[in-house]
């Protein structure tokens, strides 16, 4: 009972610092409630987020206020064609005044990854990416590196000028635990966020200055940790088994989400309702997470495309006809 | 009636010929006929446009509505052409009134649906029949004739055909990435732009069908006049009173000036002048051969008709109507006899299908709007029970419940069955909601969804009540955390306020 308890008290106290971290991302990150509540999502999870949308809604401001709020390290990779897996991960390189070879580590050491327009490096660029966010470590040279934790990459695409890029795969697709859609805000977040970047402010640069440090990267990791361990009904699981099952035998899609789809859900699922408050997984949580976990994961018909159905569309006939869990 | 100077070639011709006779007079003179449709039509449009812009959909039923009235002056050229008068379409705009008067109420009310418009038009129109006689005039002149109704038909089909075809090309024309629009919204969604498209191709495609179904119309109506007046034998008559007349005055030409031959050379050749008349027939017969070789002479015309060569029938009882219609029928049918039941028991399986299909579809559609069905007894205060339902596992059926589940629930708690009793209330809310207040909840609904509905069907203190037990609920099933025996007690009592008893 005690245990409980103090399971109780560390729920508490973490829950009210996580509020704040969402509050605090939004002093910056003005509206895109549910991107912020995506990307806590899967740092809560240990997860990583493709995020789709046009240039200049606030994508680099987000994981710079992410890394603010949670005192980490920020970087950012812009990717282009000639971009080599070593400039991500890093290489040797010899020190003459040393007279030695040493270690330059690339700008993946860090907390918080910002991998702008990844689909605009070449498939080896962006394995070696997909790759460090699997292994969580950096090979060089035959030496292993492990990586800053919590690590989180958020990778971002651009939904218009397709011309010359590299779509990532679906095997690699995979491997993001959620893709988020960003778009455009509405008037008064606008008005809002304009008025708040211009005043005072000389040229465009990025100001978190505002943000306050809620959480520290080890409170980030033993909230992982939490989450991790949080219990989930049988019930629960049967349901997100349903739901991904369900994508592979329902009509308009060729490739539905494989088990790593079941267990991202239940992953994303267990985070959101630590987000929520609660000790417990339910049926809500998995179905609130359940399109940005499986959007990516699943492939359309060439007829649904060709009749502009979106991955969201079916994904919502899914969900509206899988019964609920039976208790 | 100048027969003579029709320019069509008269004779007998199926009613299928003559619909045939009448496109190629629409494919001859289709730019005048169209001319006259559209001045018509356009106009009216406008009018109508002025008034309902904001319709467009009535706009365009009157526009089709309003059919009858721009066929007239089509006829009225045609029954001019056809004789050799072709007016210039602005004449006849100009005597448009007069021409679009008559009958012009009864035309565009009572006959409007009429299935052979185009081939009755000619009696009023042209023949300016009314009344009894115009009844009596198309009781004889539609006997046996249904190719007018097919035209109809057809002209339907090919105006819809066309009309899809136009939508299709403009859609298909629209690049890409320019499409705001699928398809089926380009027809069905409200928008003004595939409102504007389909008034505009329905007036197109009906402008280009109206020459050849008015055309096709009088051409039937000429062939019928033809083969009941023998048109094609009175100008045949004519003509070979024209060649008749003609080879007359030729050879009285040739007797005077034979006549004054005679007189002035008779005393030179007066014995060959006998020879002559004392020609023999063997002498005759190449000369004969020879005047019938001349043009006047010597057509050949081979004619092939049915002749009936069995026995007569008996004289049809005159005071019968359309006797000779049922004499055929009977005939018709002692012929046949036998011959179509295996055909009539096949229509008669496909009809029972079909009417089974029909009360299947009504069933479906019923069963699809129960709903709403509900709603209309509810609003006659009839009394409404769903024989719903399982939801996440849960038997909804009020005969499943407890006559007071709130004191079963007690009792339950009492027992220490927390989770027994917490799903005996929430199970019970559900039957009230379900059952009393007409909420539908789909299969796939979680509690929170559940939690959702209610409170934005039911009153503050309903959902308040709701979400407290959902809460508690979840905390039961999900987190497996037992609730405090007082705060279920509160719920029973406070379950008691909110649904009552659910059996009442």
């Amino acid at each position: 009972m005690s245990d409980l308890q103090g399971q109780d008290q560390l729920s508490d106290k973490v829950l009210r610092k996580l509020g704040q971290l969402e509050k605090e991302i939004g002093k910056a990150v003005i509206g895109q409630r549910q991107v912020i509540r995506d990307t806590t999502i899967a740092l809560l999870a240990g997860g990583h987020v493709l995020v789709e949308g046009v240039p200049g809604l606030g994508k680099t401001l987000l994981v710079r206020s992410l890394a603010a709020a949670v005192g980490g390290v920020f970087n950012r990779v812009q990717f282009t064609p000639d971009l080599m897996p070593s400039d991500i991960s890093g290489h040797i390189m010899f020190d003459r005044k040393s007279d030695s070879f040493r270690v330059r580590k690339g700008p993946v050491f860090c907390n918080f990854l910002l991998a702008d327009e990844i689909n605009r490096a070449p498939a080896k660029t962006q394995s070696a990416l997909l790759e460090v966010m699997q292994e969580q470590q950096v090979t060089i040279e035959g030496q292993t590196y492990e990586l800053q934790l919590p690590f989180l990459a958020l990778a971002t695409q651009n939904p218009i000028e397709q011309e010359g890029t590299y779509p990532l795969p679906q095997a690699q697709l995979d491997r993001f635990l959620l893709k988020v859609y960003i778009d455009y805000p509405t008037m008064d977040e606008e008005l809002q966020m304009v008025q708040q970047i211009t005043g005072g402010s000389v040229a465009d640069k990025l100001d978190v200055s505002q943000i306050v440090e809620v959480l520290k990267p080890e409170e980030i990791i033993s909230l992982q940790r939490y989450t991790a361990q949080l219990d989930v009904d049988e019930q629960i699981v049967g349901y997100a088994v349903n739901i991904v099952r369900a994508t592979r035998d329902w009509s308009g899609i060729d490739s539905g989400s494989g088990p790593r789809g079941s267990i991202a859900l239940l992953r994303a699922g267990r985070a959101n309702a630590v987000l929520s408050g609660r000790r417990f997984v339910t049926p809500d949580d998995i179905k609130a997470v359940a399109p940005a976990v499986l959007r990516h994961r699943i492939k359309l018909s060439a007829d649904l495309e060709i009749e502009g159905y979106k991955a969201d569309d079916v994904l919502k006939d899914i969900l509206s006809n899988v019964q609920a869990p039976r208790v | 009636m100048e027969l003579d100077k029709l320019e069509i070639s008269l004779r007998r011709r199926t009613p299928w010929e003559a619909i045939d006779l009448g496109f190629a007079l629409a494919r001859r003179w289709f730019m005048p006929l169209w001319l006259l449709w559209i001045s018509s039509a356009v106009p009216l449009g406008i009018v109508v446009f002025l008034f309902s812009y904001d319709e467009l959909w009535l706009l365009m039923l009157i526009v089709w509505w309003f059919k009858p009235l721009y066929e007239p002056p089509l006829m009225f050229w045609l029954s001019r052409a056809v004789f050799g008068e072709r007016l210039p379409v602005k004449m006849v705009l100009r005597q448009w009134w007069p021409i679009v008067k008559p009958q012009l109420l009864r035309n565009l009310t009572l006959r409007r649906f009429n299935p052979s418009r185009s081939f009755t038009l000619p009696v009023a129109l042209l023949e300016g029949l009314q009344g009894k006689a115009r009844r009596n005039r198309l009781r004889v002149l539609s006997r046996n004739q249904h190719a007018a109704t097919w035209l109809s038909v057809v002209g339907i089909h090919l105006e819809t055909v066309l009309e899809i075809a136009f939508m299709s090309t403009v859609f298909m024309l629209i690049p890409e990435d320019l499409r705001w629009a699928s398809f089926s919204d380009l027809w069905l969604a409200p928008g003004h732009f595939g409102d504007w498209l389909q008034l505009a191709g329905g007036l197109l495609c009906m402008s280009v069908i109206a020459p050849f179904y008015v055309a096709a119309g009088f051409a039937l109506y000429l062939n019928r006049r033809s083969e009941l007046e023998a048109w094609d034998v009175e100008i045949s008559f004519r003509r070979t009173g024209e060649h008749i007349k003609k080879a007359s005055a030729g050879l009285s030409k040739s007797l005077v000036l034979l006549l004054m031959s005679s007189v002035l050379l008779s005393p030179l050749f007066s014995p060959q002048a006998d020879a002559a008349q004392q020609i023999n027939a063997r002498e005759a017969k190449p000369l004969i051969e020879k005047v019938l070789q001349d043009d006047a002479f010597g057509r050949m015309e081979e004619t092939h008709y049915w002749n009936y060569i069995g026995e007569d029938e008996p004289e049809p009882d005159a005071d019968i109507e359309d006797s000779d219609f049922w004499d055929f029928l009977e005939g018709f049918f002692d012929a046949t006899a036998g011959s179509f039941d295996g055909i009539a028991a096949i229509f008669k399986i496909m009809i029972w299908i079909v009417g089974v299909l029909i009360v299947a579809y009504l069933l479906y559609q019923v069963v699809q709007h129960r709903q709403w069905l509900l709603g209309f007894k509810r609003d006659l205060k009839a009394p409404a029970k769903a024989s719903t339902v399982e939801l996440f596992g849960l038997d909804l059926r009020p005969e499943q419940l407890p006559n007071d589940p709130a004191t079963a629930a007690r009792e339950l708690v009492r027992q220490g069955a927390f989770r027994e009793a917490l799903s005996l209330l929430y199970r019970g809310a559900l039957v009230y909601l379900v059952t009393q207040q007409h909420l539908e909840i789909p299969d796939s609904a979680t509690e929170g969804e559940c939690e959702r509905l209610v409170k934005a069907s039911q009153g503050a203190a309903n959902a308040d009540y709701f979400s407290d037990l959902t809460t508690h609920w979840l905390r039961m099933a999900y987190g497996h955390i037992s609730p405090e025996e007082a705060s279920v007690l509160q719920l029973c009592e406070r379950w008691q306020e909110a649904y009552g008893h659910v059996s009442d």
